[in-house]
Formats: C-alpha cells, sequence, structure tokens
C-alpha cells in the first residue's frame, strides 16, 4: 500500500482520504482485491483524476491506481488496432501511433487520461457528429472483477457487462486491458478554421453547415456576454492535413507548470470578463484559416500543467449536460442564467452531438447540443446556480455527465439515465466510489425499488 | 561520430526503469535479449517493445543466481543468435529493509549480493564478451544514494558506492577495447520499490522521463548519467555538507 500522494479529482472540492494501491502488473491485482477484501473496504480504479467531481474518488475505500500499468500488448500498424493495459495514457500512445500514421479515433480536450478513464466514462471528443463516443471503437476488453474472476467483454461475449461498463463509471469491475480500433492520419497537423459568431442564434444558423463539412468542431463561448450578444463565440472546426511536414510527432508548445494554488482573488469576475473580451476580439475577421499541430488543436490546455490550481485552493466545479436539438430555447435560458450570475470562467464549450448510438447503458452522449462550463467553486452561489441549470435540464429531458459533476442529484441522475436499473444488475458488489454512493446509494427512494424490481 | 545501438542485451528486464529506458530503443528498431527471473512479467516487457517498434525480443529465464553459472561460453552461446551486443544494460537491483537489515545478516547480506557482490560477479562475465568484441557499451544502474551514506539506507547505499567504483575502474579496463561503461544514477523515480516511500513528491520521477534521461546519456555515451539531471546538483551540494552537520540530519 502506498501512503505517498493524496489523490484527488481535478476539480479539487473534495478531500477524501483513500488507501492507495499502485499496479505495475497485472498479476499483481489479484493480491490487491484480496487485501482490499480483508481490509472490509470497497475498491475504485483510478486513471490521472481528469474527471472533475467524485466519480474517480472512493472516500474512505480503497483507490487502485491504473498509470503504471501501462504496458502496450501489440499494435498492429496495418490494420490500426492497438492493445494496450488500461493504465496507458492517450499522451503515452500518441507519441507511439502518430510516427506511424494512426490517431485516436476520439479524443476528448486532455491527452493525460487513461485508456481505462476513457472506456469507463465513455469519452467524446469534437468529432463526436461522425465518430461517436470512444466506446464505439472498442473491440473488446478484460474485465476483472473483485472476486478474482476475468472476463473478455466484447459486443458478441459477456455483451451485458460490455454495455455496463462502458460508460461504466468504474464501478463494474477493473478493466485490465483494451484493444480499440485507431483513425489513419497523414501528418500532425490540423488544417483549421475558425468563425466567429456573435450570438446563440448565428450559432444555431451556422453550427449544422460547419458539421457537414467538417470532421472536428467544438465552439467556445462567452458566458459573461450579456443581452445581444448573448452566446457569442467562435465555432473552430479541423480536419486532418493531408501529408503537411510529414508524420515527424510536433509537440505542442510546454509553459510551465501552475506550481502553487493562485490566490482565491486572481479569478473573479472582472480579470474573467477581461479574458474573454480579448479572446472575443481577438480574432478581427469574421472567419480564419490557419495550419495547427494536433496537439495545440486536441489538447490546448495541456500546454499548461497543473492548470486547475489557477482557481486556487476553493477548487472548481463544472456542469456539463447535453439536451435535445428542438430544445435551443432550453440553451438561451441556460447561458442567460450563467451570464446573470456572472460568475463563470473562460472555459466554456459548446458542441452538438450527432446521431450515433452511444453503446455504454450510462454512456452520457445523446442527439443534442452539449454545454460545458467551469466556474470557481462559491460555495453557496454555485450550488444554487447549479441546481437552477439542472432543473432546466430535467424539465426539458437531458442530462448531466457523471465524469463532471460534483452536486448533482439523486433525481436528476435517475431521471437522466433510463438504463440505470439494468446497470444496477451489473455493478460488482465490491466496487464503490463516492459518486455512487452520493447520487445512487443516498438516496434511495420507493419508486425507484420498484422501478429496480421490474428490471431485474 | 555515434555509434548505433542494434542489439541489447537487459538484465533484470522486468526492472521498470530497465523497460522504459528498453523501449526507447526499441522505437528505433533495436533487438533485445531479456533476462530475468519472472518469465510472466519479462514476456509482458517483450510484447510491449514489439508494439513500440523493437525488431527482436527474445526471453532467457535467470535469476542473478543463475546468472553467476554462465561462463563465457554460455554467454556467447546465449547471444550467439544475436549476433554483436551493442549494449549491456543491468538493471537488477534490490532495496531491501534498512532496519531489518541492522538485526537480520540475511537481509543484510541480500542487499549487498543483490546490489555489488552478484552484479560485479556477473559483470566480470560479460567484460570478457566485451573484451572479444571490441566494441559495446556497458550500462549499469547504479543509484544517487551511492553518493553519500544515509542512515535511511547505508546497506543498500554502501553496495551501490561500491558498484559505482568497480565501474570507474571496468571504464579503465575496457578503454582499450574500445568499450564504453556507463554508470546511470537515479534519483527517486516511482517504480515498484519506490512503492510506500515517505519522500515528497515533488522529487519522484515518472519512469517515462527517467527512461528517456537514462536513454538519452546512454546513446551519448557518457561515463556517468543522472536522471532526472538535477540530481547532479543536489547530490553536488550533500556531498559538500560537513560531516559534523551531516550526521545530524534526517532524511
Ligand atoms: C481539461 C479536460 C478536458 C476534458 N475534456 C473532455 C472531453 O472533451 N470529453 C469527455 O468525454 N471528457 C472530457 N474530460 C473528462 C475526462 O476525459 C474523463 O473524466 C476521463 O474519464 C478521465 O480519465 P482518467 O484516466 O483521468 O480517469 P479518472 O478520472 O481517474 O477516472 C474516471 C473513471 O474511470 C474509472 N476507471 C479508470 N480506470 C479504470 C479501469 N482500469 N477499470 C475500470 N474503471 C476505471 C474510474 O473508476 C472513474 O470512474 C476532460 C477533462 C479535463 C480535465
Ligand atoms: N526506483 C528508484 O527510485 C531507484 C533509484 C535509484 C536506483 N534504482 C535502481 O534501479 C534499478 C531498477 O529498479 P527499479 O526502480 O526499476 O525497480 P523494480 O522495477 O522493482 O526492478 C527491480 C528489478 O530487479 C530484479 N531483481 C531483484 N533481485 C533479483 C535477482 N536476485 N535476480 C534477478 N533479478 C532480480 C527484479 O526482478 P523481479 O521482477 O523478478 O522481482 C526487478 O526486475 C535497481 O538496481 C535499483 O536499485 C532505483
Amino acid at each position: 500500500m502506498d501512503t505517498q500522494y493524496a489523490y484527488n479529482s481535478w476539480g479539487r472540492v473534495f478531500h477524501p482520504t483513500h488507501a492507495v494501491y499502485p499496479v505495475y502488473w497485472d498479476q499483481e491485482l489479484f493480491e490487491i482485491f484480496r487485501q482490499v477484501r480483508a481490509h472490509g473496504k470497497s475498491m475504485l480504479a483510478h486513471g490521472f483524476g481528469r474527471s472533475y467531481g467524485d466519480s474517480c474518488l472512493n472516500d474512505q475505500g480503497a483507490l487502485i491506481v491504473t498509470p503504471p500499468l501501462s504496458k502496450v500488448k501489440f499494435f498492429d500498424a496495418q490494420a490500426g488496432i492497438i492493445c494496450c493495459e488500461a493504465g496507458a495514457s492517450l499522451s503515452q500512445l500518441l507519441d507511439l501511433i502518430v510516427p506511424r500514421g494512426w490517431f485516436l479515433p476520439v479524443s476528448p480536450g486532455t491527452k493525460f487520461i487513461s485508456v481505462g478513464g476513457a472506456v469507463a466514462n465513455d469519452v467524446h471528443g469534437k468529432n463526436h457528429h461522425v465518430a461517436g463516443t470512444f466506446g464505439r471503437h472498442i473491440k473488446c476488453f478484460e474485465l476483472m472483477r473483485s472476486d478474482g474472476k476475468r472476463l473478455i467483454c466484447s459486443p458478441t461475449e459477456n455483451s451485458e457487462l460490455f454495455a455496463a461498463t462502458i460508460g461504466g463509471l468504474g464501478l463494474t469491475g477493473f478493466i485490465t486491458w483494451v484493444e480499440f480500433g485507431l483513425i489513419p492520419i497523414e501528418s500532425d497537423i490540423m488544417e483549421v478554421c475558425v468563425r466567429k459568431f456573435d450570438s446563440l442564434d448565428e450559432y444555431l444558423r451556422i453550427a449544422s453547415e460547419f458539421d457537414r463539412s467538417y470532421t472536428y468542431t467544438v465552439a467556445w463561448i462567452d458566458c459573461l456576454a450579456k443581452g445581444r450578444s448573448l452566446g457569442r463565440g467562435h465555432l473552430i472546426a479541423g480536419e486532418h492535413h493531408p501529408a503537411a511536414r510529414g508524420l515527424r510527432r510536433i509537440k505542442g508548445p510546454h509553459l510551465p507548470n501552475v506550481p502553487i494554488d493562485l490566490p482565491n482573488f486572481a479569478l473573479n469576475s472582472w480579470t474573467m470578463s477581461w479574458f474573454n473580451q480579448i479572446y472575443y476580439h481577438r480574432m478581427r475577421e469574421k472567419v480564419t484559416r490557419f495550419l495547427q499541430p494536433t496537439d495545440s488543436f486536441f489538447y490546448p490546455l495541456d500546454g499548461i500543467g497543473n492548470w486547475n490550481r489557477i482557481y486556487g485552493k476553493r477548487g472548481m466545479r463544472q456542469f456539463q449536460a447535453v439536451i435535445s436539438q428542438s430544445k435551443s430555447q432550453a440553451l438561451a435560458s441556460m447561458l442567460a442564467l450563467i451570464s446573470r450570475s456572472q460568475t463563470a470562467s473562460f472555459l466554456a464549450v459548446l458542441k452538438t452531438f450527432g446521431k450515433l448510438a452511444s453503446p455504454g447503458l450510462l454512456s452520457f452522449p445523446a442527439p443534442g447540443f452539449t454545454l460545458s462550463i467551469d466556474f470557481p467553486d462559491y460555495g453557496q452561489r454555485t450550488m444554487k446556480l447549479f441546481r437552477l441549470l439542472e432543473d432546466i435540464v430535467m424539465a426539458h429531458g437531458g442530462r448531466i455527465y457523471p465524469a463532471k459533476d460534483s452536486m448533482l442529484s439523486s433525481d436528476a441522475f435517475k431521471a437522466g439515465y433510463a438504463n440505470l436499473p439494468a446497470f444496477v444488475t451489473q455493478v460488482d458488489p465490491g466496487f464503490s466510489s463516492s459518486f455512487w454512493r452520493r447520487v445512487y446509494e443516498g438516496s434511495e427512494t420507493k419508486e425507484w425499488k420498484n422501478a429496480l424490481k421490474t428490471a431485474s | 561520430m555515434e555509434k548505433r545501438i542494434k542489439n541489447c542485451v537487459l538484465i533484470g528486464a522486468s526492472s521498470v526503469i530497465v523497460h522504459h529506458v528498453a523501449r526507447e530503443f526499441a522505437r528505433s528498431g533495436a533487438s533485445f535479449l531479456l533476462i530475468g527471473r519472472n518469465q510472466e512479467k519479462m514476456q509482458q516487457v517483450a510484447d510491449d517493445l514489439i508494439a513500440y517498434g523493437a525488431s527482436g525480443a527474445e526471453l532467457a529465464i535467470a535469476a542473478m543466481e543463475d546468472l553467476l553459472h554462465w561462463d563465457l561460453a554460455k554467454i556467447r552461446e546465449q547471444t550467439s543468435r544475436m549476433g554483436n551486443v551493442d549494449l549491456l544494460l543491468f538493471g537488477a537491483g534490490y532495496l531491501g529493509e534498512q532496519v531489518k537489515a541492522e538485526v537480520d545478516d540475511h537481509e543484510a547480506n541480500a542487499i549487498i549480493a543483490a546490489n555489488y557482490t552478484m552484479p560485479a560477479l556477473i559483470l566480470g562475465r560479460w567484460a570478457l564478451l566485451f573484451a572479444e568484441q571490441k566494441d559495446g557499451l556497458i550500462a549499469v544502474i547504479s543509484s544517487v544514494a551511492g553518493e553519500r551514506g544515509r542512515a535511511l539506507n547505508y546497506y543498500y547505499a554502501s553496495a551501490k558506492s561500491g558498484m559505482s567504483v568497480y565501474l570507474q575502474g571496468l571504464r579503465g579496463r575496457m578503454y582499450r577495447y574500445g568499450v564504453d561503461v556507463c554508470d546511470v544514477r537515479p534519483g527517486y523515480v516511482r517504480t515498484p520499490m519506490t512503492i510506500g516511500l515517505k519522500t515528497g513528491s515533488l522529487l519522484f520521477a515518472d519512469p517515462t522521463q527517467a527512461g528517456i534521461e537514462i536513454f538519452n546519456g546512454i546513446a551519448a555515451r557518457r561515463a556517468t548519467v543522472y536522471a532526472p539531471w538535477f540530481w547532479r546538483w543536489i547530490m553536488l551540494i550533500i556531498r559538500w555538507i560537513p560531516e559534523t552537520i551531516f550526521k545530524r540530519l534526517r532524511f
């Protein structure tokens, strides 16, 4: 057992205590599970802690830390298939596959996440409208249950556990390795087109056209702008560049880490609104086109290590929800609410998810708009705002992303995830998380129990 | 001019540090003979090296205790398929428990044997092969710990220190054969060996980073490689602290 590090999540609003077990070799897992069980604790896999809230935490329980378990089992550079242990980071894999002409089928906004984390949250990227979630590209994986049993899961083998584990928040067992498909590229460069929009209405007019012409699209929103500018921002679209400068790996710029917590006052509504003004107006033309290294296009924030420390000791919370495309009015009310609060930071992202079905029972992505926004944690104020946002989401049949969440109510979770009763039957009794206890086990209502009964 | 390192022998091939150094050689198509005592682990390392681009990865199952019995003929036989050995990377080692070693000769012996006696004898045999080849590089992982004795780990540290002095001598002996000897001195690296050590996490390096730095040092054929590099300067200061003060420090 390791007592060296305090493991936490990206938002740093929780202060958990864990028994920590780093795992280097697959064959050690059995003994680790045995020890955890002997101590009467529950367990949870923990990758790079890039989830914002408590879904990767297990307060008072055991954390099995996966990044050292990162060997590649095989890489078929002809067919574009890779099989690696679950702790391998996307960053590690990119350094291996890009020089040989391959890229990740789906990339979230940071490359410092593990493959296991990508599966357990069924992550999405800027190409969701054409590629769907990460889970769609998985051929198979091995799951080890707390009793030591190992199961190969694929769409045809142990398919129920396959569907439960993708997006399964680490609750169905420990993923030891994952085999998934890659996409071919000809260079490590992106062709980028940025289109400024003055309002949410304009976004709604242009977004679908961009989605038709580009593989990667995402919008940055100035969520401090008010009135007629509400919802203004930049739509960023990209395409892998054919054969510019070959496949030599180009590392994005590397700025120094943020070594300490900045004082809480460093980020306030003035500094943020000032930043957003500059950022928005930085682009003078309506449309700009340029070439950019893939790392800078996909992972703009990774250049600054530990940037979450900019938020100071109070930490931060992210809100990410999805609502159906027919509910653009709800999107507008959410943006109005956020703008009125003047507490959001500069990181606000809007994307339209496509129609490709997510393979996991609890996968978050569904067709519609997804909005994700970081907030410094102002305690009660932030909590109230999140409740109001959640009400809008619930009223319009949307759902909230557990990977980002730290405040979701039990009701909103259960209402948002219709497959929850089927999922629960696949949960490993030896696994648990702070999120699960807070959002699911914390408050079992009577109707809910009945729903469960009919499901099983 | 840099000689290309193609054929590599790894002793202690399941060491996390050795694996990460080997990965960097694998990227440019090196081929490997992995020697170690745990077949299951070594097979996983071999598969990983192949995925990273290695042109071959064979296993020989042998603990250091077994390698004591490998004479030159056996070494030639084991490496014959590979041909000329460009690099021998020796990384097997044992941290042990200092407090236990202070009262238990068995533990004390195990620490000294795994970090000095056995490597010294085994390297002696392999030196014959390199003298015959008149070419190649011997890289051995000692430790920054060997640069000054501390109450915390002096059985381990003194054995590593002995290894560093051994390597200086071996370097002189091999010089006339055109064989280089590299003393690799890591600082704290996150590996199974350091699980549970109560040292500030700021001082710990990631094995990937350490692996790249050691690779660069070996490829440049430096006599001493610190990984991460800043340990050269930390150790410089630590060596300078007067003994009257040093003996009072607890770290
Ligand atoms: C800057 C930034 C940008 C982001 N952008 C996006 C984005 O665009 N799209 C998106 O979808 N997400 C995004 N995320 C969220 C992130 O991708 C997910 O939270 C991801 O799951 C984190 O992976 P991790 O390795 O850090 O895992 P952790 O956060 O440590 O764990 C995540 C979950 O995976 C489980 N898990 C990890 N390893 C295993 C295993 N071996 N077996 C079983 N379960 C396991 C854990 O139990 C936990 O439930 C972003 C996060 C950040 C910080
Ligand atoms: N990690 C650090 O912070 C650090 C710092 C300075 C120096 N070092 C040195 O770096 C080297 C590699 O260590 P590591 O950090 O990579 O730890 P590691 O992964 O635990 O590696 C230790 C290796 O030594 C092998 N070994 C031990 N006794 C053996 C024996 N009798 N016969 C054959 N093999 C034996 C182990 O084999 P099994 O897998 O079969 O057990 C394992 O491969 C060691 O010499 C260590 O002293 C490490």
